[in-house]
């Protein structure tokens, strides 16, 4: 190790609140943020994230920034992500530009960032400091290409919130900046190696956030969250990547790795081929957004145990969840969110993510993005799914009217059909003959001819079952209970009294009438079958 | 390069030589547990022979989170596989096992100081590790190959001058010379040799066949002298039960020392 610059050895901050400068000779623009008191700490590390992941992720935008950064300058490859958990601790690291003495000092700054709006994953400068709120040390260590050394920056984040505790409950507060100098420390070390690097370590998480070093949720997260690739074995990875390389502004993944395993974005098997939309600010406009998506294999909603639904990305960086676009973008018909799996990369810069990315700041642009995307891609994806639910429709429909068809032809050349239950059968087959219909267009050549077919000798059957009413003929294949069981002409009229009360009964409910009917012929057989 | 880096390269080449030899069995890759420090400069030669890195970091008093941040910016830099970090002391941890397998097919004990120190009690906690070790090793009939390195500045409260008066009387007469010239040379590497060999076979014997190879002598940092040891345990196939360690004295004399 090479020299150690405690902080406690350096003079403090000025008590001047408005000098703004930095006692360890970095000349630092007065700023706002930096006459910001302690507690806001407190409330930027706690309150800020609800979610003990998102403070991973605001390290791994940190890292896909660097990534990009060092891509753009140099255009190398092989640039990697890499997040180990070791005993209390959890590790990140990359290999992107690095930073130097300056950066690594400013790093102190809560709210300084140099990232610029939406040129970068990340930009406010207050994720940075994030691990404060779960680990009990944050360290950092970065060298930049072409440094002899690396150098190393330790939040004592335990110390620190302690302090703001104890100020607190005496009513007493003190500088933010104070604060962090006090509780931080740098040294450097000696690297003269050409590799350039950031390692995060939040040293000794809280046990309150020991999910944070659980691998399986970790990767889990990454997976869903960070610009991670697709894996090889989802069969439209590369038609996806190539469309997005293509079409949407600075597209870029890292791989990651959890634990030394490589981790990739979260696939469904069993899709259509996916379909792309280019989502303009106004028709002929400017791309403001990119989507894709594939629908269901089958014409239903994908399981909720997996991937399922639309998904914003900036940065490649997920915005939110699947619920997050099917609230913002399916006005009508959300359950048809479901039957795609798909990602909108949102281009536009003026879109911007809110601090903890669950959604997107309220503004025009926002809107814009909403209106437009409902329009380039949502409507159309609504009329597939709503085409293809009515095609799901009208096959159950076509399968109803041919049962329906084949069990009352069954049952009239069997002799099983009673007389009373003529009527309703006809009823019955009008009411799915009606169904069916309606959804005819939506057949196409054979089935069609298939489905037209079926009507004909539906109408057939409720033409032939209407005969008897009317005109008082003997409907071949009906069953007269009264002509089985030769009922007197005394007992016909009590029958036919019996009929009709029940059929006021049970008006509106054919099913539950030819059940009281066929268990009345079922007493009548026991009762009068010896006569 | 300076003659240290020189020596640690040279020592850790005639290591892989060794370990290649009596792990040559094992497919996959080898496990590894021991004190590789920050740079990991061992675990780095033998990477391509290593699956997974049990690394212990005791760091410097107050500032014990920089070695061991330190420790893992090399792991992950160089992307050593299966990479876990155990904070504390090494000798500790051998004692009390801290739910680790003890299924470690190398075991590196490059310690700072010498074999032996005795505490207020006359107890020495690196010798009881090395048998802790070793007895673990056993329970889990694991074959390993151990190498351990100190330096001679052993604080053994005559302990080792004992241990060899003890070795003299099951020694022939050419190995009772050997060891009388061991406990008085000044040069406290050769007398180590004798005991560090006495810890492994009396504890090891009992579980497994021990194979030594030649010890090392080299100059460390500060002129230090340095000694480095390897050993190859092999499971004894019809050994169920621990025996007597009973060894044979006579075989550790005819270990002749490397000089580098």
């Amino acid at each position: 190790m090479g020299d150690k610059n405690k902080a406690d050895s350096v003079p403090k901050a000025s008590n001047d609140p408005n000098t703004g400068s930095d006692p360890s000779g970095t000349t630092i623009p007065a700023r706002r943020e930096e006459l910001a008191f302690g507690y806001i700490l407190e409330v930027l590390t706690q309150g800020l994230y609800p979610n003990v992941f998102d403070v991973l992720r605001e390290y791994v935008q940190n890292a896909f920034d660097a990534v990009d950064k060092h891509r753009r300058a140099y255009r190398r490859k092989n640039y990697k992500i890499k997040i180990n958990i070791t005993e209390n601790s959890i590790f990140i690291m990359d290999n992107g530009v690095g930073m130097d003495e300056q950066q690594i000092k400013q790093y102190r700054y809560v709210g300084y960032s140099e990232k610029v709006g939406n040129e970068s994953a990340g930009f406010r400068g207050i994720g940075k400091l994030s691990g404060i709120s779960v680990a009990e040390n944050l360290i950092v260590t970065s060298k930049t290409q072409g440094s002899k050394v690396a150098h190393i920056i330790k939040f004592n984040a335990r110390k620190m919130l302690e302090e703001i505790l104890t100020l607190k409950r005496q009513g007493k507060n003190r500088p933010l900046n104070d604060l962090i100098l006090d509780n931080t420390e740098f040294s450097t070390m000696k690297d003269e190696t050409t590799d350039h690097y950031t390692l995060v370590e939040l040293q000794n998480v809280r046990k309150e956030h020991s999910r944070l070093l659980d691998p399986i949720q970790v990767a889990e997260y990454v997976a869903k969250i960070c610009p991670v690739p697709f894996s090889d074995r989802f069969v439209y990875a590369t038609e996806i990547e190539t469309e997005l390389l293509a079409n949407v502004t600075d597209y870029f993944f890292v791989p990651h790795y959890v634990q030394d395993q490589p981790v990739f974005k979260p696939y469904v098997d069993d899709l259509n081929k996916p379909k792309f939309y280019e989502i303009e600010d106004v028709e002929g406009g400017s791309l403001i957004a990119y989507g894709w998506a594939c629908k269901n294999k089958s014409d239903k909603q994908l399981p909720e145990s997996g991937p399922r639904g639309l998904s914003f990305r900036a940065k490649n960086i997920s915005i939110g969840d699947s619920k997050l676009a099917r609230t913002m973008l399916w006005k009508k018909n959300g359950h048809l969110a479901y039957w795609f799996f798909g990602e909108i990369h949102v281009i536009d810069e003026n879109v911007i993510p809110s601090s903890e990315r669950s959604s997107f700041e309220d503004n025009a642009a926002r809107q814009r993005l909403i209106d437009r995307t409902e329009i380039g891609m949502i409507n159309r994806l609504s009329k597939v799914a709503q085409e293809a639910s009515g095609m799901q429709n009208a096959q159950k429909k076509r399968v109803a009217l041919r049962e329906l068809v084949d069990n009352t032809e069954l049952s009239l050349s069997e002799g099983t059909l009673p007389k009373e239950m003529v009527v309703y059968e006809a009823a019955k087959l009008i009411s799915a003959v009606e169904r069916l219909q309606k959804s005819l267009r939506l057949f196409k050549g054979r089935k069609k001819a298939e489905a037209e077919r079926l009507l004909e000798r539906a109408r057939d059957l409720v033409n032939n079952l209407n005969i008897n009413p009317d005109t008082k003929q003997e409907l071949e294949g009906a069953f007269d209970i009264k002509h089985e069981v030769q009922l007197s002409e005394q007992e016909s009229s009590f029958y036919d009294m019996v009929i009709e009360s029940l059929k006021e009964v049970f008006a509106g409910d054919p099913d539950r009438f030819g059940l009281v009917i066929n268990k009345l012929h079922e007493k009548m057989f026991e009762e009068y079958s010896e006569r | 390069m300076n003659p240290f880096t020189e020596h640690k390269t040279k020592v850790r080449e005639l290591n892989l030589k060794a370990m290649q030899r009596c792990l040559e069995n094992i497919k996959g890759g080898w496990s590894y547990f021991g004190l590789p420090s920050s740079k990991m400069e061992d675990v780095l030669y033998w990477k391509e022979f290593l699956r997974s890195v049990d690394a212990v970091e005791r760091g410097l008093p107050g500032r014990e989170w920089q070695s061991r941040h330190e420790l893992m910016l090399t792991a992950m830099r160089h992307g050593i596989k299966c990479f876990k970090m155990h904070a504390g002391d090494i000798d500790d941890i051998m004692l009390d096992g801290q739910n680790l397998s003890w299924e470690f097919d190398v075991v590196n004990l490059d310690y700072t100081g010498g074999i032996t120190y005795k505490d207020a009690e006359k107890h020495s906690k690196r010798v009881e590790a090395l048998r802790s070790l070793i007895q673990r090793q056993a329970q889990q009939k694991k074959q390993f190959f151990l190498s351990i390195t100190v330096n001679d500045r052993h604080q053994d409260g005559g302990e080792i001058r004992t241990v060899l008066n003890e070795m003299i009387k099951q020694a022939e007469p050419g190995c009772i010379e050997s060891l009388h010239n061991a406990i008085k040379d000044s040069d406290q590497r050769q007398a180590a040799i004798f005991y560090i060999c006495h810890i492994v076979l009396a504890t090891g014997q009992q579980w497994f066949k021990i194979e030594m190879f030649r010890p090392i002598f080299y100059t460390g940092n500060r002129d230090y002298k340095m000694l480095n040891m390897t050993f190859c345990f092999k499971q004894v196939a019809t050994r169920d039960a621990p025996v007597t360690g009973v060894y044979d004295v006579n075989k550790i004399c005819t270990l002749t020392p490397i000089l580098l």
